[in-house]
């Protein structure tokens, strides 16, 4: 089996408990001075760059980034628990989040020691935001077909092409880009690399896309010819595809593949307390509590064996696609037990949530890697594929 | 996992395969080869506190075994005997000598005397391995707004022993007794709340469940490798692979989940909440599970000599045993609802967030 047995990772002891605590304090402090609304997938619609900075203030940025690049030096669980803390509370972290989650360890596994000064301390400041440009028109759930090209010009590279889904890319300070060196597009992952390409610049243009929910998250973006220099080459030249496979098991198991929309079961929840609940929504609260429970340790799971240094890539799979699974289904539950109409932009909490939930949904089971992509990753784990 | 848990379970998986296993479904009852080997080993009286005269295994060590023998289609009542009788007798200062014993809670029995003698009068139901056992240890929990549970022991042969047995879905008994007049072989007050009863019990048989499970994972890859239908193994088939990727994704779930409430006791995990999600993650994964099993094997693995109906019939039976996910979905609202929990501080489900609260004794309604 795949559930490989480890250390049980202590999510608990005091420190992490006084942390915990320490996370709370703060964003009661937030919240009791209006600095945000708690809202549901706020780490890909809360862009606040303020609270991203008070963040950072606090040391809750960088956190397992060396003290040396402007990090804080701890470890992956304190991480975690303000992660999770802050997607339960539906805080708007969705400035830094790309950068803290996923391109330090990326900057740090793969970088130069030009790039880690450059972009580190900046991350770890609250103060460098980053976007991610993979997927393309023609190639979603097909990484491997990407067409963006980098031409090596020796002292520069020239890079053309259009990438989409590029969420907060109109306010991002740099973004990675993933292009075709070298071979042809028949070469598939051979041939692959990765840049930092900083923003905004001449010859990228970024055209908002509109979700249906009304809002801009995602971009389109384009490179018409855009010359960046040869220190943007993140990596080594042709490695870009084992690079982003490594990247995803960051991306795909943290606590954001479960819990965006818990800040609606919240809701929901102070709701039935308050208003008095029946039997079958007793049933279908306690239903969606444990399944949390049992994400949470699956993801934790996967955070010890990060730490420890292996590849948990099979397991990080499973828990992207129960995990964002479940997010959609504790949004059906909710509103199918409840009461409350979905209603956008409304003053009760309860049934913009709902709105915001139903209007997300389908995107759950699309980013970081479809669901039947993921799939597919376990299968072959399996040995079957 | 330890250097001992791990001899047990080598030394229990060679004694079953040395005996085997007849997998036919319905099964003819209980393996009562391997049983008796399991009882002349040592191993069905184990897992009991020092305290109370036990050798220093621990509940996770005698899991280990119930999940070894659940994974190999083997039936035996350790549960019931080894997790909560012996242990139930034990707690009250008894040593009971039975072959096989069962367990349950008399909610409605009581004892009295009569001509000198202590007698039970009462009805229990649903307890597994009626037939077979020859004693049965019953938890009398207190009357309303009393304190303190009791035990009582009686022989299932005794007089006044009316038994009504009949079997689950693999084939096992299960039955529903009624004493009257019934003298006591033993009758003690025991330290034991229902609560405490039923959470032993509804984690065993989550352990169970998440081992059956795992069987149904091991046989159904198995199965979609080898079996070839339109000129290739069916596991080359893009949509066969998905449905065995979602298998192994809530087999792993189902694991992890059981671990971690195993091991509850000796990290911060909050052992109640621990033992309510993951016996609610494994009964409602049950029927999945089974059901991709069964899909993936196609109509060979609905028939009675296939080694799948052992597994799929195990996981319909267990997912109610001690409690539905239904009934532990409602333990965890009324920790959110009724005592005013956070949901988000029961996701957590540390003790520091909501220490082992003795309000929760007396309200089960198992």
């Amino acid at each position: 089996m795949t559930a490989v047995r480890t250390e049980h990772p202590d999510p608990t002891d005091t420190r992490l408990e006084d942390l915990r605590a320490d996370v709370r304090g703060f964003l009661a402090d937030e919240l009791a001075r209006g600095s945000y609304v708690p809202d549901v997938d706020s780490w890909m619609t809360g862009f606040d760059p303020g609270f991203s900075g008070r963040v950072a203030e606090r040391g809750w940025l960088g956190l397992t980034v060396p003290t040396r690049y402007g990090g804080r030096g701890r470890s992956p669980l304190e991480r975690f628990v303000v992660n999770e803390e802050m997607l339960a509370h539906g805080a708007p972290v969705a400035a830094h989040w790309i950068a803290d989650r996923q391109m330090a360890p990326s900057i740090l596994a793969n970088g130069s020691e030009e790039q880690k000064q450059r972009y580190l301390p900046g991350i770890s400041a609250g103060t460098t935001f980053f976007a991610i440009g993979m997927s393309e028109p023609d190639a979603g759930s097909d990484l491997a077909a990407v067409r963006t090209r980098a031409v090596d010009n020796g002292d520069s590279w020239t890079i053309s092409g259009t990438k989409v889904w590029t969420t907060g890319a109109h306010l991002a300070h740099a973004m990675v880009v993933l292009a075709r060196t070298d071979g042809q597009p028949a070469d598939r992952q051979n041939g692959l690399s990765q840049f930092i390409v900083d923003l905004p610049h001449p010859d990228i243009e970024i055209r908002p896309l509109r979700s249906i929910d009304g809002q801009q998250h995602f971009n389109e973006v384009v490179f018409h010819d855009a010359r960046v220099p040869a220190s943007a080459l993140l990596g080594v030249r042709g490695n870009g595809w084992t690079q982003v496979m490594s990247e995803l098991a960051f991306e795909r198991s943290g606590p954001e593949r479960y819990l965006s929309t818990m800040p609606l079961l919240r809701a929901w929840s102070a709701h039935l307390a308050e208003a008095g609940a029946t039997p079958g929504q007793r049933e279908t609260l306690g239903i969606l509590t444990a399944r949390a429970w049992a994400l949470r340790r699956m993801s934790l799971r996967v955070a010890a064996e990060l730490t420890a240094g292996r590849k948990p890539d099979v397991l990080a799979a499973m828990v992207k696609d129960l995990g964002s699974t479940f997010e959609g289904d504790l949004v059906e539950a909710v509103r199918s037990s409840g009461r409350v109409g979905a209603r956008r932009g409304g003053a009760d909490p309860l049934a913009r949530m709902l709105a915001q939930s139903v209007l997300h949904t389908p995107v759950f089971t699309l980013r970081g890697g479809t669901n039947e992509i993921l799939r597919g990753i376990v299968a072959r784990g399996l040995g079957v594929r | 996992m330890s250097e001992f848990t791990a001899e047990l379970i080598s030394a229990t998986t060679s004694m079953i395969d040395r005996i085997g296993v007849d997998l036919q479904t319905p099964a003819r009852g209980m393996d009562s080869a391997i049983w008796a080997q399991l009882g002349a080993a040592g191993f069905t009286t184990i897992g009991i506190p020092e305290t109370a005269g036990g050798d220093g295994a621990t509940l996770a060590d005698v899991l280990a075994i119930v999940a070894v023998a659940a994974r190999r289609g083997a039936l035996t009542p350790l549960i019931e005997h080894t997790v909560l009788a012996h242990w139930l007798a034990a707690s009250a200062g008894h040593t009971p000598t039975a072959a096989t014993a069962s367990a349950a809670v008399g909610h409605s029995c009581s004892v009295r005397s009569l001509d000198g003698a202590t007698v039970l009068n009462g009805t229990v139901t649903d307890v597994a391995y009626a037939g077979d056992a020859d004693t049965l240890v019953v938890l009398l929990p207190p009357d309303p707004g009393a304190e303190g549970s009791a035990v009582a022991i009686v022989a299932m042969s005794g007089p006044g022993v009316t038994v009504t047995a009949e079997v689950d879905p693999i084939g096992v008994s299960i039955g529903d007794l009624t004493f009257e007049d019934t003298p006591v072989l033993f009758h003690g007050a025991a330290p034991v709340s229902l609560d405490e009863f039923v959470r032993r019990g509804a984690l065993a048989y989550a352990a169970a469940t998440a081992a059956a499970a795992a069987a149904v994972h091991d046989h159904t890859l198995r199965y979609a490798s080898e079996r070839i239908q339109f000129g290739r193994p069916l596991a080359k088939f893009q949509a066969v692979q998905q449905r065995l990727a979602q298998l192994a994704a809530l087999t792993t779930m189902m694991e992890i989940a059981v671990d971690t409430a195993t091991a509850a006791d000796d990290t911060p995990e909050d052992p109640y909440v621990a033992t309510a999600a993951a016996k609610v993650v494994t009964a409602m994964s049950a029927q999945p599970v089974a059901s991709a099993g069964h899909q993936i094997h196609g109509a060979i693995g609905t028939t009675s000599e296939h080694p799948l109906g052992r597994f799929t019939t195990s996981l319909w039976s267990w997912r109610d045993r001690h409690g539905s996910e239904g009934f532990w979905a409602d333990a965890l609202a009324r920790r959110i609802l009724d005592d005013g929990a956070d949901v988000w501080d029961v996701v957590v489900g540390t003790r520091s967030a909501h220490d082992e609260s003795p309000t929760t004794t007396n309200r089960s309604r198992q």
